[in-house]
């Protein structure tokens, strides 16, 4: 049973900090998506938890401290899953967890399996192969006030005698009806009797961690797991609660064929608006607030080198991600509310038609919608999407969407050469037609490509959609919190990173050669405006010149970076007016054509490093990134030459 | 799917039933039926085993998703949506027979 399959082995690679510390006893928490497990963890762990991934795979790995009386214990949330068959990432990772083959991590001491006791049929098929694997187990079974309101009824008692092993029947979020978890986790320590291994012994199983076993027909070890969980439900009692009456009457509304995709269509243009018009205030504050900083700090250190590498280096490439973050929370935000109230699946099955068109499903309706605001979380966001094929190309088309970071470019070159006025009516002008015809360029891109890339490399029969749709219930601030808290640990740190590398990298090119008096060179002397000089032939057919190459180089860091380059190259001081003084530079330097090209040559291109790293992560390899990179820079170099030959 | 009618008809002495099969996707709204078979190719019936649509389970279809979206049903105590091509490979029979059949045995 233990024998490591090659295949399910994750790559090696350093231990993060998630590496497990110290001598207290290790308990993992198993149990499938929306089972309330997170809910438990968060309740017993507070929010004093440890996010990081799991070396070489990008699966997080949660884990916090439970102190009692006897001691501590250290819990590992593991990813939220339906079986421990080698079939997703998560599902690797949980069992290897498990069976302690993860590197850097040694074997759990004890597991706590979390179940939905008002979908116990299910579920306890879920846990058997757990059980299976002879660690100290306790059973935890969560919504049990769902069952008492529907209904229900089981004898936790009667189910732990079955199995052997300790049954806590409890109200996730209710902290009091965690007493007999608490018990379970110091009786770690003191060695009580309620640390058992399940006596159970799992015959003819081994195919869910042997994938050996994968010869036999699947259906039929299915098919005697449900017969045993059957009768593990009969013998404890158990009586399945009614169909829920508030969920019904919901869904009645939320799926209705009038009122369902208005609702739809009401809460994406909520979240919109949202991440749009309420962001603004607090992304205006984050960048007076970088800028007071940087100023501040400029003042305080005496001129050189190193404050011109801590201002104009580290503070704007810190700042430059920053600025989204209001933005980035504030979506999180609304994702963890429809995601815990139950309506994200909904609403997946709303958009499945219209994604099943263009070769996707409902589960990439979420990134998509992410990507509005900024591919990284979008990307991140897609682990949701559990056939492969699918999860990749709403990867690939993610980009397309109209992040957040090309507003900046869009309104600086808008201004600059469309005039201002009605276009149809009062109600859409000339500038508004504009930006929205580049948000509907970039949709039309990512549609079309997703519809190449299924019917080329991504071709292969797709796994059954299969969605589940949670009961609803009422988002729970606590977790809501912890996952902002996290969420916006791993978009920091992954974008983070990446950005200030880059912007350090391009400002030391700014920096050298150092002009004879040891000074910095003119922009169009340094490196980096060599670069811009040397790439002029091949942006020349653009309608670009050197200045907005050295503009397209910097903007590899993040897209809107391009606006402070060319009002550096430009000399704009920061004197009466900047913006209207960069306008009118580039009004002298492009054409209407180039302004065009330039303006699709940002709709198309990844000029953003962070996609790039995020990406590779999250596929395992350069493959996707180096075609994705290459393939949306031909679009957008076809779509800018073609839109200056033609205006 | 002209795959998994055919075999709904002709398959009737592996099943015992004397009425010929259906597809879940013929089943109409509030009708429960008990899965009898999942004609699909091995790994691919995986996520549908693991959500507890297995053999023997009882399936009832509860909801149309509006514009020919997916049809939601409920599966011992959960609710799960399917597209109708995933619903074509589940073949069913009423459930109410399905327990005369256990009785009958």
């Amino acid at each position: 049973m233990s024998a490591a399959t090659p295949s399910a082995t994750l790559a090696a690679g350093p231990a993060g900090e998630g590496a497990a510390s110290g001598d207290r006893p290790l308990v993992a928490l198993v149990g499938p998506p929306n089972s309330g497990k997170s809910t438990l963890f968060n309740n017993l762990t507070g929010l004093r938890q440890r996010v990081a991934n799991y070396p070489g795979v990008t699966v997080e790995r949660r884990a916090g401290v439970v102190r009692s009386a006897a001691g501590a214990v250290e819990l590992v949330d593991l990813p939220g899953v339906h079986g421990l068959s080698p079939r997703s990432l998560d599902q690797i990772v949980t069992r290897n967890a498990l069976l302690g083959e993860l590197e850097g991590d040694r074997r759990p001491d004890a597991v706590v399996v979390v179940l939905d006791v008002t979908r116990l049929g299910s579920h306890l098929m879920v846990a058997e192969p757990v059980l299976g694997l002879g660690l100290p187990t306790l059973v935890v079974l969560t919504m049990a006030d769902e069952l008492d309101r529907r209904d229900g009824a089981l004898r936790s008692t009667g189910l732990s005698r079955e199995l052997g092993v300790e049954v806590a029947l409890v109200n996730a979020r209710d902290g009091a009806t965690l007493e007999p978890v608490r018990r379970f986790l110091s009786a770690l320590h003191t060695g009580g009797d309620e640390v058992r291994a399940c006596p159970m012994v799992v015959a003819a199983d081994h195919h869910d961690v042997h994938p050996s076993g994968r010869s036999l027909p699947v259906v039929d070890i299915f098919a005697a797991r449900r017969e045993r969980a059957r009768a593990l439900g009969r013998a404890a009692a158990f009586r399945a609660p009614r169909p829920s009456r508030s969920t019904n009457r919901l869904d009645a509304l939320v799926l209705h064929r009038v009122w369902g995709p208005l609702v739809f269509a009401g809460v994406v243009a909520l979240v919109f608006q949202a991440i749009f018009a309420w962001a603004e205030p607090l992304m205006d504050g984050a960048e007076a607030a970088i800028a007071t900083s940087g100023g501040y700090l400029a003042g305080v250190l005496a001129e050189g080198w190193f404050r011109s590498l801590l201002i104009d280096g580290v503070w704007a490439g810190v700042g430059s991600v920053l600025v989204f973050l209001p933005q980035i929370l504030i979506l999180f935000f609304f994702i963890a509310i429809l995601e815990d109230s139950g309506y994200m699946a909904r609403a997946a099955v709303i958009a499945d038609r219209l994604m099943h068109r263009v070769g996707l499903q409902g589960k990439s309706f979420l990134p998509l919608l992410s990507a509005y605001a900024c591919a990284v979380p979008a990307i991140m966001s897609a682990r949701s999407v559990e056939d492969e094929r699918d999860r990749i190309a709403t990867i690939f088309i993610a980009p397309f969407m109209t992040c957040s970071a090309r507003l900046p470019v869009y309104a600086l070159l808008i201004a600059a050469f469309i005039p201002a006025g009605p276009l149809a009516g009062p109600l859409l002008g000339r500038r508004a037609a504009v930006l929205l015809a580049l948000y509907a360029l970039g949709l039309m891109a990512a549609v079309g490509t997703a519809a190449i890339l299924k019917r080329t490399l991504l071709r292969g029969r797709p796994l059954p959609f299969v969605m589940e749709l949670p009961p609803y219930r009422w988002p729970n601030a606590r977790s809501i919190a912890a996952r902002l808290l996290d969420r916006t640990k791993i978009f920091l740190r992954r974008a983070g990173k990446i950005i200030l590398a880059v912007t350090v990298v391009l400002w030391l090119l700014a920096q050298f050669p150092r002009t004879p008096g040891g000074e910095a060179p003119a922009i169009g002397d340094s490196v980096l405006g060599r670069a811009g000089q040397v790439i002029e032939p091949v942006i020349e057919p653009l309608g670009f010149d050197w200045r907005i190459g050295i503009g397209l180089v910097t903007s590899l860091a993040a897209r809107e970076v391009i606006v402070g380059t060319l009002g550096t190259i430009y000399g704009v001081e920061t004197r009466d007016d900047p913006d209207q003084e960069l306008r009118a530079a580039l009004q002298r330097d492009l054409d209407f054509g180039a302004a065009v090209a330039l303006l699709i040559f940002f709709v198309f291109a990844l000029q953003c490093m962070s996609t790039v790293a995020v990406m590779r992560r999250e596929t395992g390899g350069w493959r996707w990134p180096v075609l994705q990179f290459a393939y949306m820079l031909a679009l957008a170099y076809a779509g800018a030459w073609a839109a200056n030959a033609l205006l | 799917m002209k795959r998994a009618h055919d075999s709904a008809t002709n398959d009737s002495d592996r099943t015992g039933a004397v009425v010929p099969l259906r597809v879940l996707a013929d089943v109409p709204l509030e009708e429960e039926v008990v899965l009898v078979r999942i004609d699909a190719a091995g790994e691919d019936v995986e996520p549908l085993l693991e959500r507890g649509i297995v053999p023997g389970c009882t399936l009832c279809p509860v909801r149309h998703a509006p514009a020919g979206g997916p049809t939601v049903y409920r599966v011992d105590g959960s609710l799960v949506a399917l597209r109708r091509e995933t619903a074509s490979c589940l073949c069913v029979r009423s459930a109410l027979e399905a327990a005369g059949v256990l009785d009958s045995n």
